[in-house]
């Protein structure tokens, strides 16, 4: 049961939703990582008592910085060979997870990115599809990889991606330097039709569109200071 | 005078990126004390002396003193707030990566707990 792949699943605050969507990965994937990120219910209990293991940041670090700490974990592991990435809230569906690893084991590639805007896409509203696609657009022509949807939580990638990915900014601005990634390692790279569900638990919790100033911020100032 | 102006713009930009982009070196660190210094020179002379701001401004190609210790002021607050937001992205750095071993530590001496106690409960069992 995919015993070389580790779900990375960062969390914060997701007690009410957390232990379907591990169950629900388990169903598929022997090795489950939650990383709880400083949450302030308690996501980590109901993550353990579903099965997952359980990584604990002791301050909240944001998205990215949970990610890493969930690949940093696995990679431990020296049986690990592939790695997911998936929301806590339970927005994407599991069994694209496994698509995505089929993919990425049969088509030998790096990474596979899920895409809400080649698949299904339910109950997003019409604001968030542009600046979405906006965001795609400006990432395309910054980093030259073409992908629909960058920003999406649902990826999988091989040992190597993982070894060098080395996450280094914290919040969901995470996304862009995962592509920043897949451009500097010339790594193989392809885009998978995913199904996103935004229930309303999801819509309220999500990051508010005015974020994305600060993704842009964030994102421009590492480039200009950091590389 | 324009190209004055000009060269003035770009060489602050020179300058602050060289700070910002390797904030940690002690060539930078002293660069930075030396521009305090000067900018604390340069408000002293502007209150005892105000007509040498003129006659600096009219140096430099700005319109009047005031007009270039405005400049300064701006330039400045413009450098500390980039500083300061360097000096917190790094510091923040730092957290993560010492919350994220401290984390990964966590998590493994607790599996290794419960490994060790799956393999001494059934010793407890046959002693009991």
């Amino acid at each position: 049961m995919n015993e070389d792949t580790y779900v990375v699943i960062p969390v914060y605050n997701e007690e009410r939703v957390v232990g379907d969507v591990v169950r629900s990965v388990r169903r598929h994937f022997a090795n489950v990582v939650c990383v709880d990120d400083g949450s302030r219910d308690r996501s980590g209990e109901a993550s353990r008592a579903a099965g997952a293991k359980l990584v604990t940041h002791a301050v909240n670090l944001g998205a990215g910085a949970a990610t890493q700490t969930g690949i940093d974990y696995a990679l431990l592991d020296a049986a690990a060979q592939y790695f997911v990435t998936i929301d806590a809230d339970g927005q994407h569906d599991a069994g694209d997870a496994v698509r995505l690893l089929d993919r990425l084991r049969s088509d030998e590639l790096d990474i596979v990115i899920g895409s809400r805007f080649l698949g299904d896409a339910r109950d997003m509203s019409r604001a968030k599809a542009t600046l979405l696609r906006a965001a795609a657009s400006f990432s395309a022509k910054t980093t030259g990889v073409k992908l629909t949807d960058p920003h999406v939580g649902l990826r999988a990638f091989n040992r190597r991606f993982a070894e060098n990915l080395k996450l280094t900014m914290p919040d969901f601005s995470h996304a862009s330097e995962l592509v920043q990634r897949i451009r500097q390692g010339g790594y193989r790279y392809a885009e998978c039709p995913i199904t996103v569900t935004y229930s309303d638990y999801s819509k309220a919790k999500g990051q508010p569109m005015i974020n994305a100033v600060n993704i842009g911020f964030d994102y421009l100032m590492h480039r200009t200071f950091k590389k | 005078m324009i190209l004055l102006q000009v060269l003035l713009v770009i060489g602050f930009l020179v300058v602050l990126f060289w700070f910002l982009s390797k904030p940690g070196s002690a060539q930078v660190k002293a660069w930075k004390r030396l521009a305090i210094i000067a900018l604390f020179a340069f408000a002293i002379v502007s209150v005892l002396i105000p007509s040498a701001t003129d006659a600096a401004a009219d140096f430099v190609g700005v319109y009047s003193g005031s007009n270039l210790l405005l400049y300064v002021t701006a330039v400045s607050f413009i450098a500390f707030v980039l500083n300061q937001y360097v000096h917190n992205s790094d510091a923040h750095e730092r957290v993560i990566v010492l919350t994220r071993r401290l984390a990964i530590l966590e998590a493994k001496n607790r599996e290794l707990a419960e490994q060790l106690d799956a393999t001494q409960r059934p010793d407890r069992a046959t002693d009991a």
